[in-house]
């Protein structure tokens, strides 16, 4: 049996309800003719008004237990008609819908790992309930990120990103009534919770009412370019200039990021940002980074030389690819296989991590998105959990992670019936909001003037395959022992 | 990626990596002869006058450039040539209509605009003229370029003799940075005298003009000058005073030029040596200069022949004695061998016979106290001058000699903060450092450092980024990614062409895959393709990241190390074979047998599904191949 209370008030609705619960998205409930349970028997559906107030606390018991906790979002069809039933519809959403409506951070993670990035995020974001849930980042991917500023950036896109530039997966899961668990996980490192075998057998066990499957190449890619306005470059720049004797000011070809060293005529100099030299520093060179140019304090003589050495700030452009997949369209088109999307990132100051997203995305997009859809009358599957699929059709076995676990109630009196709606996906991408079809060229004026231009990308991809492969593994007996090589190790 | 660094890679796999040095020697291309037809083209209008020239202007970042000549004693034009120094269009008059007269001198302002000093002979009246132009590399409404008076003023004549303003020539003309104040560098009757003007807004222009003292000093040649507008004028001018073999110096001294004795100095010159002859000598900087003379024994060779070439940087040689080694010939400083573009000096030197032979010439790149040359030749003997130029791009440098209607040019990757010598295989080879680009003759586009380099698991991103303003006549149709020592890692051959309204970011993207294909299923190995790219871009991992053990695996979770030993490559060096042999015990199985680096991180290829018996001995052998 089914309880429901609205703000610690204990309320009675239509007997019929569906609670669909997504991972990494907010789970939701929809509850219609609500009013609370203490005006049953009395008129006061007639003669009081139920005001649910927006943001109140919800819970679920089930059977006593607390079964799901949630925050009054919207309500609706509240009746004013003193003739009729003053009761309401509420639509409760599950407290993660905090993290992307609840704040905007405003500091820059810096100097740390990615799991040290999570719990920093998480630690900001304590006072609504979240603590940090399993953290599993593998290892070779939790190093340090670059400088990341959170300012206006909900916790939710935060964690998105960190999750895109670890390769991993993010979702949520309830505590307790009050507490909120952020959960951080690679696919490949997850335990399997079992295996969905299709068969008779398995069938009866879970008392599986349907099972189907349908495959979706909408959001597929082979090719993932990221782009970004402004990145540290991976390479260095040197650079001579000369001063004209006039000028403190110099110009650099690139973007500096920041300076590695100046020297003036071969002797080492000093340098500091304007920010440093605002706040009391001194040196003998200044710069803003981001800006193609650097200042002296003093004037040098025209034709001084002064080198220096840069960390540039570039346009970024990193392209992933799985040139299996692309030989494999290739093969079944028999025309290029590149399956492209494109994608520019504002938030992300690195090579690696551009590369990194692109590689996220190449890795849960970079297959055809199946999706299995399991009804039964059986709590068998966990949500967020991965199961294997064994089936006879070999093309859509394989893992799959349970996003979506839609929970309908029947009641009436006594009388329950509770069906579950599983949906799986085997790319293991739980976004439910995405842009299929983000064509940025229609965010761009088609005329171009004298004096602009565009920036155009060529590549040209090349691959070395280092392939192992004849293998031969011969008997040293007594006639065969002059075959081997005669500096043969011997273990 | 080329066959040669496939096989790197295999041979940095295998820990078959040979280390060599190399020769930092810049490497000049093969002489380029390409008709440009410039004399004809110039003739066209100065018929039956033959075109002299005077000087050649490039501006960074323009893909055009300007020669400047004149016909007909002092009748003087402007040609415009392309990026391959092709004619586009001749000007001999500004946009008003009005003829150019002597240009006594020409140069460009730090916002691109051009001004010039003008010798002006209208009415029988004689002047010099301060000309302030536009940006003549700049195509109008129509397409065509021109040259347009912005402003002009006439230097006043009461402060030049009338000699200097008929028949001074300039040696450079120069604006200060961020101020409307101009020198302008002339030379009459082997001479010095500085024009200093100031234009002022309200008030009238102040005039200096700077003189040394009476003499015959020498010829002073372009852009030899040494300039400071600082908190107080500096100018020093360096020339080589041929009867005593000494170095020597003017200098702005009280608003007059003086020989600052402090900075006389003998030219270095050998023992036998007994004689100095046609020498030049250019600014660096306040301190540096470059000289140029010739040296020869004259009591041994009394003719014009068996001249030596030297050069010195502040009395440092920096070339002993260029000269031929045909008997009889000489070696030569002729007609503007010096050439300046911003802050690099580049020089050309003639060895010839006599007059009527052909000539072998050296253009020289020098850079402080380093010396770099190559033959171009041998041209023709010119009618009377060869113009002589280099432009620069980037790390790219090209050196043309003009003679008559064909042009002759040597192209040079070079930057002084990079190897520039042949490819050579070290610890950084594989690592991307810069890009070439040609067109489908094979000539040099563009060569320049990379824009940035990412490298991520098993792919690395190197990219070049090409300005909108250049390479918008040409079709690139082979693109070289060059490492750090010079190694070609990539060469494709993609057509690739551009324009003026775009930027082009050409990205190689390399990607290094480590397949498993015993089986023929070829199994990706994601970690040791990862390892193996970020190991050949880390000039510290090599011996670390070979392979180096076969780790055998046992049933009760104990494993033993064998190292392997030399193993094999096929003919073609792309099929490397591992040899090593296992004995079973017989107490456990063999479960598998690992391929792994030398610090046992990466497990490169696993050998399993043995099936090998307990107590019996086998040898194994696994190729790997490279494609």
């Amino acid at each position: 049996m089914f309880q429901v209370f609205i703000a610690d008030e204990e309320v009675v609705f239509e007997a019929n309800f569906s609670l669909k619960e997504e991972f990494m998205n907010p789970s939701s409930i929809e509850l219609y003719k609500v009013y609370p349970k203490s005006w049953k028997g009395t008129n006061k559906l007639l003669k009081s008004y139920y005001f649910p107030s927006d943001y109140s606390r919800c819970k679920i018991l089930r059977d006593g237990e607390l079964y799901f906790t949630g925050i009054v979002k919207n309500t609706a069809d509240m009746e004013l008609n003193p003739f009729k039933p003053h009761y309401c519809s509420v639509q409760i959403l599950d407290p993660s819908t905090l993290l992307s409506e609840g704040t905007t951070l405003d500091y820059v993670i810096t100097g740390k790992t990615i799991s040290q990035a999570i719990n920093q995020v998480i630690d900001s974001i304590s006072d609504y309930g979240f603590v940090a849930g399993n953290i599993t980042i593998p290892a070779e991917k939790d190093t340090l990120i670059g400088a990341y500023s959170t300012v206006d950036k909900a916790p939710f896109d935060v964690f998105q990103y960190l999750s895109l530039i670890s390769g991993t997966r993010w979702g949520t899961h309830m505590i307790d009534e009050n507490t909120t668990a952020i959960d951080f996980f690679s696919p490949d490192l997850l335990d399997n919770l079992g295996t969905i075998s299709i068969n008779e057998k398995y069938c009866n066990q879970n008392h599986i009412e349907d099972i189907l499957y349908d495959y979706s190449t909408t959001d597929y890619r082979n090719k993932q370019i990221i782009t970004s306005d402004s990145v540290y470059a991976e390479i260095n720049q040197i650079e001579t200039v000369y001063s004209d004797g006039y000028n403190k000011d110099f110009s650099t070809e690139q973007a500096i990021g920041n300076i590695i060293s100046i020297s003036v005529d071969g002797e080492n100099k000093t340098f500091v940002t304007e920010a440093q030299k605002n706040a009391g520093y001194t040196a003998d060179f200044y710069y803003t980074p981001s800006e193609s140019g650097f200042s002296a304090s003093d004037i040098y003589s025209n034709s001084t030389e002064i080198i220096i050495e840069y960390v540039p700030m570039v346009r970024g452009r990193e392209v992933s690819i799985n040139s299996t997949e692309i030989e494999r369209i290739s093969t079944n088109l028999d025309r290029n296989g590149e399956i492209a999307r494109y994608e520019n990132r504002s938030d992300i100051t690195s090579s690696d991590e551009l590369q990194a997203v692109g590689r996220t995305y190449i890795k849960y997009k970079g297959m055809p998105e199946i999706n299995l859809t399991i009804k039964s009358t059986n709590n068998f599957l966990q949500l967020g959990g991965k199961y294997v699929l064994e089936s006879p059709l070999q093309d859509i076995n394989g893992s799959y992670l349970v996003k979506t676990k839609t929970t309908d109630i029947i009641q009436s009196g006594n009388f329950q019936h509770i069906h579950y709606t599983y949906e799986l996906t085997n790319s293991f991408d739980t976004e439910n909001e995405l842009n299929y079809f983000d064509n940025q060229r229609s965010k761009n004026s088609g005329n171009i003037s004298d004096g602009e231009y565009v920036e155009r990308n060529v590549d040209i991809n090349s691959n070395c395959n280092v392939i192992f492969e004849n293998l031969v593994i011969q008997e040293i007996t007594s006639s065969s022992v002059l075959d081997c090589m005669l500096d043969s190790p011997l273990a | 990626m080329t066959d040669e660094y496939k096989k790197n890679v295999l041979d940095w796999l295998t820990h078959n990596y040979v280390m060599e040095s190399g020769d930092d020697t810049p490497q000049f291309s093969d002489t380029i002869t390409v008709q440009n037809n410039i004399h004809d083209f110039i003739y066209q209008y100065t018929e039956p006058a033959s075109p002299s020239y005077k000087k050649y202007i490039q501006i960074e970042g323009f893909d055009t450039y300007a020669l400047i000549g004149w016909y007909d004693a002092e009748k003087y034009f402007i040609v415009i040539l392309d990026r391959n120094l092709i004619p586009i269009q001749f000007i001999d008059s500004y946009s008003s209509g009005v003829k150019f007269q002597k240009i006594v001198d020409i140069n460009y302002d730090s916002e691109n605009n051009f001004f010039l000093l003008e010798y002006v002979e209208e009415d029988s009246e004689d002047r010099l003229r301060f000309v302030m132009l536009n940006n003549i590399f700049t195509l109008n409404k129509d397409s065509k370029y021109e040259v347009d008076i912005v402003k002009s003023y006439t230097i006043p004549n009461d402060l030049l003799l009338s000699g200097e303003i008929q028949s001074s020539n300039g040696f450079g003309i120069y604006k200060s940075p961020g101020q409307s104040r101009y020198l302008m560098f002339l030379e009459y009757l082997n001479a010095p005298l500085v024009v200093d003007l100031t234009i002022n807004v309200g008030s009238n222009n102040e005039w200096k003009v700077y003189r040394a003292p009476r003499g015959m000093y020498s010829s002073f040649m372009e852009g030899c000058a040494y300039y400071d507008f600082g908190e107080s004028l500096t100018i020093i001018i360096p020339f080589i005073d041929d009867s005593d073999f000494l170095y020597k110096e003017f200098v702005y001294q009280n608003e007059s030029l003086v020989i600052d004795e402090s900075k006389t100095v003998a030219l270095p010159k050998d023992a036998d040596q007994n004689y100095v002859y046609g020498g030049n000598a250019v600014k660096i900087n306040a301190i540096s200069s470059y000289v140029a003379y010739r040296a020869k024994n004259i009591t041994q060779n009394t003719n014009e022949k068996n001249y030596v070439i030297k050069i010195t940087n502040n009395q440092f040689v920096i070339l002993d004695e260029m000269s031929s080694d045909i008997e009889d010939w000489t070696a030569n400083l002729i007609y503007n061998y010096f050439y300046r573009y911003q802050n690099q000096f580049f020089l050309r030197i003639k060895i010839c016979s006599d007059d009527t032979e052909d000539d072998i010439y050296y253009v020289c790149l020098l850079d402080d106290d380093k010396f770099y040359k190559s033959p171009i030749g041998p041209l023709p003997e010119p009618i009377w001058n060869a113009p002589f130029f280099v432009t620069n791009a980037y790390k790219m440098y090209s050196f043309y000699v003009q003679i008559d209607n064909v042009l002759y040019s040597k192209n040079l990757i070079y930057s002084s903060n990079d190897y520039n010598g042949k490819p050579y295989n070290q610890l950084n080879s594989m690592i991307p450092n810069s890009a070439n680009l040609y067109d489908s003759s094979g000539k040099l586009l563009l060569s320049r450092n990379l824009y940035n380099l990412s490298i991520y698991d098993n792919t690395t991103i190197a990219t070049l980024q090409i300005p909108n303003n250049i390479l918008n006549m040409d079709q690139i149709a082979n693109e070289q990614l060059v490492g750090q020592t010079n190694q070609t890692l990539v060469d494709s051959n993609k057509t690739i062409s551009k324009n003026v309204y775009e930027e082009l970011f050409l990205n190689f993207n390399n990607q290094i895959n480590v397949i498993d294909n015993n089986n023929q299923s070829r199994i990706i190995n994601q970690l040791a393709a990862n390892r193996l790219n970020s190991s050949i871009s880390c000039e510290k991992d090599y011996d670390d990241a070979s392979i180096y053990y076969a780790v055998v695996n046992y049933s009760d979770g104990t494993s033993s190390n064998v190292e392997l030993g030399i193993g094999q490559y096929d003919t073609t060096g792309f099929i490397y074979t591992f040899n090593f042999a296992i004995a079973v015990p017989i107490d456990k199985d063999v479960i598998s047998i690992n391929l792994s680096s030398k610090d046992l991180r990466t497990v490169y290829q696993t050998i399993s599904n043995l099936n090998l018996e307990r107590g019996k001995m086998y040898s194994i052998k696994q190729n790997v191949r490279i494609e």
